[in-house]
């Protein structure tokens, strides 16, 4: 709801797009489909097939009249068994969301041993919030906020309870993202690289994809 | 032995020889439709029966039909009568066929009620069983659209529960889920499905499931309430009505079939997809609009003797309501269903259906399955579709999941002990498709199948366990047969078709993205490029397809014939048919010029592009040979810094189930072609009940 206002608001056209690539890690059934559902097309379904493989969607935002910031997500399926395959999709990831479930205390430990590994295995500027989703939930939570806050804080994470059914946080999980994105240096590097699962450099002025709304007339510059 | 059960009730007895009574009696000349098939018009009859011809009955046994004009069908299936002609013949329709059937081979469950009301009352004495039950049936069929005359109540009823919808419910479509950009359905809307009763998500009762609860069958027809609506409890796509349905009124009833027929008529007449027809049978094309000048002609007539109007059909014109396509997915709008696939056209293409059929049933009863392997013939008629009716059980013929199966272990594995893995398979059995009328009920039968063939399945087979991708599989089985037999397929499937698929490593489907690349390069060279210079690598997409057997990424119809050629010829289809979407939206993605847009194509490809008799063209025009597949396999475990150390064996095993790509055809379907007319279902014991 929020993103797309904002997408409305901002006239791309005039300032600069920034380009980046965001994973969504986190145990099966978190809600990480959802969040992204919420951010992206602001929907939620209470029934949704479960991801196996990954999904691909992308959403713009604009943080402000000259910034705008295109995020290409990547949304992980979260059984333990395809953890061989995340390495696939958070190889390149300038940001990831790791997700746990409020009501699930094991899906924090989870969500921490996800940090762990984008710690160590991804880029090293990888920007890296923690969400508590399902946090409509919180007559069955299972883990206190201030809990979770704690570790954000020790391991510098971002921090956001959220919830993809009531949209709370959503927007804000991935705009403070978005905002603590090191901009001007990352479009730098990025304008010398080439391979990768993200390639930059794309010129994104044509037209996209009608069925991809978000990423229309968006422009990038590098 | 189900084939050959005799409904010995009194009271079946009673009602089988009422109705055909009071078919003979019926002042039915007026109803537009001859004994001379020729001369009709298959639109005409089709829309007779959809809105419930003259009344219904269950075969009795597998009968073939021995002349054109004969109506084929299996036992327990039901048939619309259509028309009596003469001594013990009717016409009926079954299945999208129209044709000729003997009173013998059939038991009457259920006139239709608006033909009673054209009777004559005093025919028939008050105190009746038989009516009496009707009458108390009505009570409740007024929860129903069907009954014109309750329909005042039911707009008001069905007015509220779309006046429930989420609103926010058909706004966006979900980015991803078996439906594509194109397609969308809205889970959200589920709970005022649910509440709005059996009606509109009934499908036609399931010869399989008859065959295999004679007992019930029996029991429940002996009750005489299936004069009523509601469904055949336990039918694979009722669960949720069954539960909706009181107690005392459970009931073998057909006539879920009506109802379906007719709400899809509501929808002018985009029928076809009404047909929901699980079985996949052929329907004549629908009937655009009522002002067919045919069509108009004909509900006059038909309206003289049975209420069956405009006006009683477009009172049920329900626009808003959720649809059911013609495999049980529900959709939203109309414009979001896909087009029906299963069209008989004309005659010709009603024979050949029936031939198949027929040649099919020849096969998985006679035919040992090793030499079926080798047929050349047989790899025909799979490539062009197994007959729906017979989709069960030849898959199981085919993936062999007899050899596999052993009496009660089924059974004693479901009382095992319940690990951590049944949790994790609890989060996706709520989320296997949700959209499905099967599975969309939480404490539904469908739910609770899919649930123990998951659990059962990680205690047979405890290295393995449980990953998400067998739920797709194994809903899939579900729909198209019952529990344990799903069970034993997915245990064939996994073990023998897909081996390293599903392990800890996921190995095979990492090394299978190594070998698509290979293929793309040496197919498709200049997409090859294309799609690499951007950065998008087989591993963003063919795991979605391989692990669900590409049931999230296709339309239903192209998923069902897919499967169908993966039982007879393997593992390789999956490679054929990735080649093949990557054919088919070649210049699309050619045009595609960053990541983004690749990627936001390629997961989430419109299915209008990707039906199946194109798809499957496509995928068999590829020269594409296993020993290939078995190159790059190697090729990728030496060479491919991705999948390096990986096991590559178990690619290797799974190449070579199924047909050997020999040419070297036996005698077969044409000697067996010549079938005696009756086929005894007990001539095929492991698809009797267990």
């Amino acid at each position: 709801m929020a993103a797309r206002q904002q997408q409305q608001q901002g006239t791309p056209a005039q300032g600069k797009t920034y380009q980046f690539k965001l994973v969504l890690l986190g145990e099966s059934a978190v809600g990480k489909s959802s969040l992204v559902m919420r951010f992206v097309k602001d929907h939620f379904d209470e029934y949704r097939e479960s991801t196996i493989g990954a999904a691909f969607l992308a959403q713009t935002i604009s943080l402000d009249d000259n910034t705008t910031v295109k995020f290409e997500i990547w949304d992980t399926a979260g059984q333990e068994r395809y953890k061989s395959l995340a390495p696939m999709y958070y190889r390149n990831a300038n940001c990831a969301v790791v997700v746990y479930d409020i009501t699930q205390a094991a899906s924090l430990e989870k969500a921490k041993a996800w940090v762990n590994e984008l710690q160590r295995q991804a880029d090293p500027n990888i920007v890296i919030a923690l969400a508590g989703n399902k946090c409509d939930l919180d007559s069955r939570r299972a883990v206190e906020t201030e809990t979770a806050q704690e570790y954000a804080d020790e391991a510098g994470l971002l921090f956001f309870e959220t919830s993809a059914k009531s949209a709370h946080n959503v927007t804000q999980l991935f705009t403070s993202i978005a905002k603590k994105m090191p901009l001007d240096q990352l479009a730098d590097q990025s304008r010398n690289k080439t391979k990768g699962l993200n390639p930059r450099g794309v010129d994104l002025s044509r037209p996209a994809n009608p069925n991809n709304c978000a990423c229309k007339k968006s422009l990038i510059v590098l | 032995m189900v084939m050959t059960t005799k409904h010995t009730s009194t009271d079946l007895e009673l009602v089988d020889i009422r109705i055909r009574e009071a078919l003979k009696s019926l002042a039915i000349s007026d109803v537009a439709i001859t004994e001379n098939l020729q001369d009709l018009s298959m639109e005409n009859i089709r829309r007779f029966a959809e809105t419930g011809g003259l009344g219904s009955c269950v075969g009795k046994f597998d009968i073939m039909a021995e002349d054109a004009d004969d109506l084929m069908f299996l036992a327990g299936e039901r048939i619309i009568v259509l028309k009596y002609l003469f001594d013990d013949q009717y016409l009926g329709y079954c299945e999208g066929v129209v044709g000729n059937f003997n009173a013998e081979n059939v038991h009457f469950v259920e006139l239709d009620p608006r033909v009673l009301d054209s009777l004559d009352s005093e025919q028939y004495s008050e105190g009746n069983d038989y009516y009496e039950n009707r009458r108390m049936s009505d009570s409740w069929r007024s929860s129903t659209t069907w009954q014109s005359d309750q329909m005042d109540g039911h707009a008001a009823a069905s007015t509220s529960s779309i006046n429930s919808f989420p609103s926010e419910g058909g706004r966006d479509r979900p980015y991803y889920s078996r439906t594509s950009l194109d397609s969308s359905w809205t889970g959200s809307s589920l709970p005022s499905i649910r509440s709005r009763q059996s009606h509109d998500y009934a499908r036609p009762s399931i010869p399989w499931h008859d065959m295999q609860n004679p007992m019930r069958s029996s029991q429940s027809l002996s009750k005489l309430s299936s004069l009523g609506n509601h469904s055949y409890r336990g039918a694979p796509y009722m669960p949720s009505i069954s539960a909706s349905v009181p107690d005392d009124l459970e009931s073998f009833d057909t006539s879920d079939m009506n109802e379906t027929y007719s709400d899809e008529s509501d929808h002018d007449g985009d029928l076809s997809s009404a047909t929901a027809n699980k079985k996949e049978k052929r329907l004549p094309a629908p009937p655009r609009n009522f002002t067919d000048p045919n069509l108009s002609t004909r509900a006059k007539s038909v309206v003289s003797d049975i209420p069956i109007s405009e006006a009683y059909v477009s009172a049920k014109v329900d626009k808003d309501s959720p649809l059911v396509d013609e495999y049980g997915f529900m959709w939203q709008s109309k414009k979001d269903m896909p087009p029906p696939v299963n069209l008989i056209l004309n005659k010709a293409t009603m024979k050949e259906y029936r031939e198949r059929e027929v040649k099919w049933l020849s096969v998985v009863s006679k035919m040992d399955v090793g030499t079926a392997e080798k047929d050349s013939k047989l790899k025909k008629l799979v490539r062009s579709g197994i007959p729906a009716s017979i989709r069960a059980r030849s898959w199981q013929f085919l993936a062999r999941s007899r050899d596999y199966s052993k009496p009660g272990l089924y059974q004693s594995l479901l009382q095992g002990a319940k690990g951590n893995i049944h949790t994790v398979i609890d989060l996706d059995v709520a989320r296997c498709f949700p959209n499905h009328v099967h599975f969309m009920d939480e404490n539904g039968e469908g739910r609770k199948d899919l649930r123990n063939v998951l659990s059962a399945y990680a205690q047979y087979n405890s290295d393995l366990g449980y990953c998400q991708g067998m739920h797709c599989l194994a809903g899939c089985m579900l729909m198209q047969m019952p529990a344990e037999d799903a069970f034993w397929l997915l245990v064939a499937t996994v073990d023998r078709y897909l081996k390293g698929y599903f392990g800890p490593e996921l190995s095979q489907i990492r090394i299978d993205t190594a070998i698509i690349g290979e293929l793309i390069r040496e197919h498709q060279p200049k997409l090859a490029q294309h799609l690499e210079s951007n950065g998008v690598t087989p591993v963003m997409y063919i795991p979605s397809w391989f692990l669900t057997a590409f049931t999230l990424s296709l339309p239903w119809s192209s998923v069902l014939r897919l499967w169908d050629v993966f039982y007879f010829e393997g593992v390789k289809v999956f490679y054929r048919i990735s080649l093949a979407i990557l054919e088919i939206c070649k210049d699309y993605l050619l045009n595609c010029r960053s990541d983004t847009e690749l990627l936001t194509f390629l997961l989430h490809i419109p299915h209008k592009y990707l039906g199946p008799d194109l798809l499957l063209e496509t995928a068999f025009r590829i020269k594409l040979s296993k020993t290939d597949i078995a190159k790059y396999a190697r090729k990728a475990a030496h060479m491919d810094s991705s999948v390096a150390g990986l096991p590559f064996e178990s690619g290797l095993e799974n190449l070579k189930v199924g047909n050997n790509h020999s040419n070297t055809s036996l005698p077969s379907l044409k000697s067996l072609s010549g079938l005696g007319k009756r086929i005894k279902s007990n001539r095929q014991p492991h698809t009797l009940p267990r």
